[in-house]
């Protein structure tokens, strides 16, 4: 019974809602523009993860939940899976995306030579992509926090692009947990 | 025959604050039923009552209440079961929460085929799956049933039952359906998390499961 909508009606939206909220909202203070735009992500990520979790069978420990943010979740929104998951066992994990979905198709206003991507002698214009494009990814960023945050696992992530259609997405998770959740990576204690 | 529904929401907070909620949270949805003799229940906790919905006249609702409450503390002591290994008696356990296991055990010595000790002592049981098949707090005066419905998101569903010919198969389909008709409430943009649900579409949803579970086993 599920609708569907272009996939590029709804990058068309996303771009439109970050310069929105980055020109006209919030045009001096790009910190709150982010913010907005992370809670806004907050909310899609909460009821997503509502609707991919509904036939599964329960996690275990964090370690289930977040494979499952990184195949069935991205899967779903995205038509593929995190390329590279990371974790240094003590709390913190690393998901990188080698061709972000919402990222693959944008492009950005450059310096007046108009040459793309290219190397330039600089290494400004190298940066300066990267960086227009960081505002885009406040809004997955909250779309993981939500979906974590729904299934246990309350957390802050952050989102860097090394080059351009990859980016990565880390957050730190709290090793030890009041609920029945087991700790992390240990079979020591509750398990 | 024709069914009256009425809704009541009934603002009800839990006794634990909400420093003490953890991660841990509960929907419970009270949905009461009357067919003739068969009287319905269902509740969607969420540490408060995120949707109350009673099919029947009032005058019972703080037992029930009281039922669903204990029943929500039996769902807690079973999960975190789940994660033991093997030990009937947790830790951390109030004399209520004691009582309500010893009471549990003591009714279901007469139910063959559902044994909370089954439950318990299975603790190899791969994962503790979604539904939680009978909670089956049979109440020592008045005979309900409850059953629980633990999603992955700590949602919990309580279908409270005067009924006591229902199937397991029954059962869980309405826990099935019913949580299709959740996620859809949940996904409103309006709602807020962690509010009360107020979407007409999903208590006539509700209330059509409700009476269509009731005509499929009571037929």
């Amino acid at each position: 019974m599920g609708r569907e909508v272009s996939d590029t009606c709804v990058n068309s939206l996303l771009i439109e809602m970050v310069s929105t909220y980055c020109d006209r909202f919030y045009s001096n203070k790009p910190e709150l523009a982010a913010r907005r735009i992370e809670a806004i992500g907050y909310q899609v990520g909460h009821q997503l993860s509502e609707r991919y979790t509904m036939d599964r069978p329960r996690f275990t420990d964090h370690l289930e939940a977040i494979k499952f943010i990184c195949k069935d979740f991205w899967s779903e929104i995205f038509k593929k899976q995190i390329d590279n998951l990371k974790t240094n066992h003590r709390g913190t994990f690393v998901l990188q995306d080698n061709r972000f979905h919402w990222l693959a198709h944008i492009s950005l206003r450059l310096s007046a030579d108009g040459s793309g991507l290219s190397q330039d002698a600089s290494g400004l214009v190298e940066n300066k992509p990267a960086q227009a494009a960081s505002m885009h990814l406040y809004f997955p960023c909250g779309i993981i926090r939500g979906a974590l945050t729904n299934l246990g696992i309350p957390c802050a992530v952050s989102a860097d692009i090394s080059s351009l259609p990859a980016c990565e997405y880390s957050f730190q998770v709290s090793l030890f947990c009041p609920s029945c959740w087991l700790i992390c990576g240990s079979d020591k204690g509750l398990r | 025959m024709g069914v009256p529904v009425e809704s009541e929401i009934l603002d009800l907070k839990r006794i634990r604050n909400e420093e003490e909620e953890e991660e841990e949270e509960e929907e419970e949805e009270k949905l009461q039923l009357k067919s003739e003799s068969i009287r319905k229940w269902v509740f969607v906790f969420q540490n408060n009552p995120l949707y109350i919905q009673s099919f029947t006249e009032a005058d019972d609702a703080l037992k029930l209440h009281h039922i669903v409450h204990c029943s929500l503390d039996v769902v807690d002591e079973r999960v975190k079961l789940m994660h033991h290994s093997g030990s009937i008696v947790a830790s951390g356990f109030g004399p209520l929460d004691i009582t309500l296991a010893i009471a549990n055990i003591m009714c279901f010595s007469q139910v063959p085929d559902i044994s909370f000790a089954t439950k318990v002592n299975n603790p190899k049981k791969s994962g503790p799956m979604l539904n939680e098949t009978f909670l089956g707090l049979l109440y020592p005066t008045e005979n309900y049933k409850v059953y629980g419905y633990l999603t992955n998101t700590k949602v919990k569903f309580i279908l409270v039952t005067t009924d006591l010919d229902v199937r397991d198969v029954d059962v869980r389909n309405f826990f099935r359906k019913f949580h299709a008709a959740y996620v859809d409430a949940v996904s409103n943009p309006f709602h807020v998390p962690g509010k009360k649900i107020t979407s007409r579409t999903f208590a006539e949803r509700v209330s059509n499961i409700v009476k269509s579970f009731g005509l499929g086993s009571s037929g």
